[in-house]
């Protein structure tokens, strides 16, 4: 094997098992037990669509062939992928808030549900209004906003199945 | 004033005085508090019912009125407060709301102004505010400011790369093909050059100047972008323009990427050479037209291009002698010439399909190729072309795979890396011969995480060459590339990458080249 090929080769092990060691792998993170709770409702599908649309965008920085304008358009692309996603978020938390006489919560438990359902529709919609108005620098704020909401709401309120 | 005159003289002037002084103590000041105004006008109408001799004196009279136009402008100035107030709350309504963008502090009269050019040195009088200057704010677009005055935002930025090379075998002295992948100075033979060879090079650094302006009838932008690449000489850094246009609307002119590529498509490599079989990395200058569509709501965009010409061609030494080349010597580099002769641009249409899973391309060219001689007067021309499809399909999470394929006929200086293949031969009795071209590269890129991300390329071109050329020109090139990059932050990275690249010659002599390259990047 040639002196080349086994410099490489230990170079990218090296790094190899540093990559795959390296803590913060967000893509695969396992937040807030979402995971573990069974079939994902429409509000969850739509929340993920809205981080796998910010790591896409996010990524953008990385490429070296696209000119400045490109990029630009592919994050008004990205940005208006956020609004539309956000639109159906927020769309589908208020039909949340609309069905929980069902859910037949306590009085305390009816006010925390709202609260925060009603703090996740107003930051889908101030979601979409930055992604309309190509606010790109604010939207990553947003996203882990409402991620945080979700977890929250999530720790309060799922149900986790028996193990 | 005449009361105090009055006043001074007389006691009951002096409460005259007293009052009126009371009523209008706080006058000429700016902000005078409508409770304590109303406290003094009481105070007044007191005077005037308990002061003896009131009733009837012009005094009185001349108070009454001065009283009245004082309440005329506590009303005015209360009006105007209120305004203010309403004003205030508005603009903190949309500070909150964007969360980002400084609010403007100054009232929208005197915001058109800001931009204006400053007062002359004279304007300012006595009691006169200054003309606040504009802030800078927040352009319209990541990374820009607004010009003041303008809707035109301004970016600036470009990155530092360090490349260090090693390489198995030196293409020669002061050759681009150290500092880069060229497949067509890969050496080949016992002449091949100096064995594990370094290089040092930051000419990949950049720099560029982005401006963008919205307009109705369409928005405007401009680029331009600059490297280190305008000398082969390993130690010589010259400034080369690498992008330079402006579009309006769907309508572009200047230099950037040739139509024919299909930058998503591109793999994610620090060789600035890629891979073999990808199309080339080629920047010219061009007119383009792009018009999106959408077909079944997926976005599309047809664009149509003309672009710079230029024919490269093998021409035998008994019709035109080139210096310092060779019909033995497959390590020259120089064996093509480019008569400058086309009468045509470059036409070029690309169809993209942009669905949300990534982006297909598919691009058609047609080109004249052509040899004058004024020598001989010797001339013929054909027209040649090719066609490309690429691509960049995503799977799963962040990765992706990229792909090209390209087949054509007189489309060689769109293939591979300069040089690779002529575009055509000249036989010996003037006749053009187009060459034959093909190709592809597939290429998959894997995120192991946000920070890192790998990417595996194979690449291979080929030409079909007639048997009458040299045998020291190229039968086929082909490479792998396989690499490690690390950004620690967006703005950062740093990594390792592997290059396998051969060329085989038109008499099976193989020339291979490995190397290890390590990349640093910061951007700004």
């Amino acid at each position: 094997m040639s002196s080349m090929l086994k410099v490489y080769l230990f170079t990218l092990s090296v790094a190899t098992l540093a990559a795959c060691s390296s803590q913060g792998n967000g893509l695969h993170d396992d937040i807030g037990g979402r995971s573990e709770t069974g079939r994902p409702a429409l509000h969850a599908i739509y929340d993920n669509r809205l981080r796998e649309l910010m790591s896409k965008m996010d990524v953008l920085v990385q490429d070296r062939f696209m000119t400045q304008p490109e990029l630009d358009q592919e994050r008004r692309k990205y940005a208006q992928g956020l609004a539309d996603n956000a639109k159906n978020l927020q769309q589908t938390v208020d039909k949340i808030i609309g069905r929980m006489p069902a859910l037949q919560l306590s009085g305390g438990e009816h006010q925390a549900f709202l609260a925060l359902a009603q703090k996740l529709s107003e930051q889908s919609r101030l979601l979409q209004e930055q992604a309309r108005l190509n606010h790109i620098d604010a939207l990553d704020g947003i996203v882990r906003q409402i991620n945080t909401t979700c977890i929250s709401c999530h720790t309060l309120f799922r149900k986790l199945p028996n193990k | 004033m005449p009361l105090m005159a009055i006043g001074k003289t007389q006691g009951i002037g002096v409460s005259y005085f007293s009052c009126y002084s009371a009523v209008t103590a706080r006058r000429k000041g700016e902000s005078v508090s409508a409770k304590a105004s109303l406290g003094n006008l009481l105070l007044a109408i007191v005077c005037l019912l308990f002061s003896p001799r009131l009733a009837a004196s012009d005094e009185m009279l001349e108070m009454l009125k001065e009283m009245r136009s004082e309440i005329r402008a506590l009303k005015s100035q209360s009006e105007q407060a209120n305004a203010k107030i309403a004003d205030l709350e508005r603009q903190l309504e949309q500070q909150r709301r964007q969360n980002v963008q400084p609010v403007p502090t100054q009232p929208p009269a005197e915001s058109k102004q800001a931009g204006a050019a400053p007062p002359p040195a004279n304007a300012g009088t006595a009691g006169s505010k200054p003309v606040d200057k504009a802030a800078v704010t927040v352009g319209d677009v990541k990374g820009t400011f607004k010009i003041p005055g303008t809707d035109t935002s301004v970016g600036l930025g470009g990155h530092v790369k360090v490349d260090t090379l090693i390489n198995s075998v030196s293409a020669g002295r002061d050759k681009l093909g150290d500092q880069q992948t060229v497949y067509s100075q890969i050496p080949v033979g016992s002449a091949a050059g100096e064995h594990s060879q370094i290089s040092f090079i930051a000419k990949d650094t950049r720099l560029w100047l982005k401006s963008f302006t919205p307009n109705k009838l369409g928005d405007i932008n401009t680029y331009v972008e600059f490297d280190f690449y305008g000398d082969p000489a390993v130690s010589t850094y010259s400034a080369r323009l690498r992008h330079g246009y402006g579009s309006f609307g769907n309508l572009m002119a200047g230099q950037t990427w040739t139509t024919f590529l299909n930058t998503s498509a591109i793999a994610d490599h620090i060789d600035t050479g890629n891979s073999a079989g990808s199309v080339f990395h080629l920047r010219q200058p061009m007119i383009r037209w792009t018009q999106p569509f959408t077909w079944r709501d997926v976005p599309m965009e047809l664009q149509a291009s003309l672009e710079s010409p230029r024919t490269r061609v093998w021409v035998p030494g008994s019709i035109e002698s080139l210096a310092n080349t060779s019909t033995t010597n497959p390590n020259l580099d120089n064996y093509f010439i480019s008569p400058n002769a086309e009468r045509y641009p470059d036409l070029i249409a690309r169809l993209n399909f942009n669905p949300a899973w990534g982006s297909i391309s598919l691009a058609a060219l047609g080109r004249q190729v052509r040899y004058t001689n004024a020598a001989t007067g010797m001339e013929d021309g054909a027209w040649g072309g090719g066609i490309s499809l690429a691509g960049r399909i995503d799977s799963v999470d962040l990765d992706n795979f990229r792909f090209m394929m390209h087949a054509g006929k007189g489309a060689s200086r769109y293939i591979s890396t300069a040089n690779t293949f002529e575009d055509a031969a000249i036989t010996a009795d003037g006749h053009m011969e187009l060459i034959q071209t093909y190709g592809g590269m597939i290429s998959y890129q894997h995120w192991w995480g946000k920070q890192w991300r790998s990417s595996l390329t194979y690449g291979y071109a080929g030409a079909n060459q007639p048997q009458w050329v040299p045998a020291i020109l190229n039968r086929q090139v082909q490479s792998i590339h396989a690499n490690l990059l690390w950004s620690p932050v967006s703005q950062a990275m740093m990594g390792v990458e592997y290059v396998f690249a051969e060329r085989e010659l038109l008499n099976g002599l193989r020339g291979d080249l490995y190397r290890v390259q390590f990349s640093m990047r910061y951007s700004f």
